[in-house]
């Protein structure tokens, strides 16, 4: 048996946009197993809802990360309706659903960006950013913030948004799909990228199942696993749903499933705001959950599935929010496609977990 | 529209972890999450689990109180992805859990107060700390 030696890789990478450590025990190039660890960057935020309360703490839930800031918003103003019973209005949710998906479009090509540029693909990566400027515009003539936008708010969206700005957002989309096609033609058929990608980090369905992988990290390994099949909110009037799968599992079919779901965003873009109903877009909310009171739901975010608990107390303040985030819940499957692959293919395999440190270190 | 899920809540024992975990293993279902919340005489645990067919009405949820000085079983053995819950729990609640697959010891998270959502656990400046097994260069290359 070779002589293994342990290689710390982190937390600080040039792959890496945020801190975590991983310790690769190596037989030569092979790595053998991965001990992951976190906590450099902790923050302690589901501690605030001490000091601040259920309606507040929206601002919080989406500072939790800058990317998936209106899934974290939307999963929590779900969770709190659930305590306390209210139920908002149709176009909310629907206004909800469209941001939530312009949100999965956006992450995704910054993905695909961050992807690119981690094989040394510069173009690629510059025109995956550039597109992602536009659903960025989009966000900001909608609602006056680029990333962090405060749409969501508990009983419904905070302001409307006018059925001709919603036309004008699909003619966006509709003009950047044109060009997003000849990317994802470049991402899906360039022989450099294939090479690169093509079973590397391979995990079978099983091990996507027995790891509880969450995401386009489980998809692409054939695991069913989309919350948008609960059919909550707007995606219940969806006229068909298919969660976009790969049998594949290498990071080539993570690829291709993030790429795929981008065009499937757009097309329920396209679909809601063919349907979203006239009214209003926000109901009254008062008082505060009863004392004892549960929740606990859940929201497929772009990185996959989001869970929500809280607890009420009978004050404006909850006894307990937790947020559990796609990362958190990746890590095991990570160490296990890290485990038997080659030094080398360790960023490429980190990377197409599509890692955000910052949610998990909430 | 359907607006919200229908979660389920159960209470059970710590004698039960083992035995419901396997069952919920058995049946197919995918494991979601374990959280801690702080109570007055210890800390109740929820573990959440997700029917393994789409669309189901919720979320099920086993909540265990595990009194202060109480410890309980790790469910890695069936679910792996729990490590990263069972750690957090236990730096940050101060819960005392048996046999998690990769143990950190206290060092998951680098905090400045031991336990600091438990203010009964939490002792200012005291922070448990020894490496986790394999994780320091020597002990794992000599493995």
């Amino acid at each position: 048996m070779s002589e293994r030696t342990v290689v710390p890789f982190g937390p600080q990478h040039p792959v890496l946009p945020e801190p975590v450590h991983l310790d690769l025990v190596l037989e030569d190039e092979k790595v053998i197993t991965a001990i992951p660890r976190i906590g450099f960057v902790h923050r302690g935020l589901e501690k605030l809802v001490t000091k601040r309360d259920y309606t507040q703490f929206v601002f919080i839930t989406e500072r939790i990360c800058g990317i998936c800031s209106f899934g974290h918003s939307l999963g929590y103003v779900q969770n709190v309706e659930q305590l306390m019973g209210i139920e908002t209005t149709d176009r909310a949710e629907y206004l909800r659903t469209i941001f939530h998906e312009l949100s999965r479009i956006h992450s995704h090509l910054l993905w695909l960006g961050l992807m690119a540029d981690s094989f040394g693909f510069e173009a690629l990566f510059m025109h995956c950013w550039r597109l992602r400027e536009d659903v960025l515009d989009i966000f900001e003539q909608c609602t006056g913030g680029r990333v962090i936008f405060s749409a969501c708010d508990v009983g419904g969206f905070k302001n409307d948004v006018e059925d001709s700005v919603l036309k004008g957002m699909c003619e966006t989309l509709d003009r950047i799909r044109d060009e997003y096609n000849s990317i994802a033609k470049t991402f899906l058929t360039d022989s450099s990228v294939r090479t690169r990608l093509s079973g590397v980090g391979y995990l079978t369905r099983e091990q996507a199942a027995e790891c509880s992988m969450v995401g386009p990290f489980g998809r692409a390994s054939g695991l069913l696993v989309d919350d948008r099949l609960k059919g909550i909110g707007a995606y219940g009037d969806l006229a068909a749903f298919e969660p976009i799968l790969s049998e594949d599992g290498d990071c080539y079919a993570r690829c291709y499933v993030r790429i795929n779901e981008v065009l499937q965003s757009m097309d329920i873009i396209a679909e809601l705001v063919d349907k979203i109903p006239a009214g209003d877009v926000m109901v009254d909310v008062k008082g505060a959950p009863e004392d004892g009171a549960k929740a606990m739901s859940t929201v497929e975010q772009p990185r996959g599935q989001a869970f929500y608990y809280s607890e009420g107390n009978g004050t404006k303040f909850l006894e307990r929010m937790r947020i559990r985030t796609p990362t958190s819940q990746n890590l095991a499957g990570l160490v296990a496609a890290l485990g038997g692959c080659d030094l080398a293919d360790v960023p490429i395999i980190i990377l197409t977990i599509d890692p955000c440190i910052s949610c998990t270190e909430r | 529209m359907k607006r919200h899920e229908q979660p389920t809540f159960e209470t059970a024992g710590i004698e039960e972890i083992l035995a419901f975990t396997a069952a919920y293993k058995e049946a197919g279902y995918r494991f979601v999450q374990i959280c801690a919340i702080t109570r007055e005489t210890g800390c109740d645990v929820l573990y959440a689990f997700a029917a393994p067919e789409y669309p189901y009405d919720g979320l099920e949820g086993k909540m265990v109180f595990v009194p202060d000085g109480m410890s309980i079983p790790s469910i890695t053995e069936f679910y792996p992805a729990a490590f990263v819950f069972e750690n957090e729990a236990h730096d940050l609640f101060g819960i005392d859990i048996e046999g998690i697959s990769i143990d950190f010891e206290g060092n998951f998270y680098q905090v400045a107060v031991a336990y600091p959502m438990n203010p009964r656990a939490a002792v200012e400046g005291e922070v448990d700390a020894e490496a986790p097994e394999g994780a320091e260069g020597e002990e794992a290359a000599d493995e």
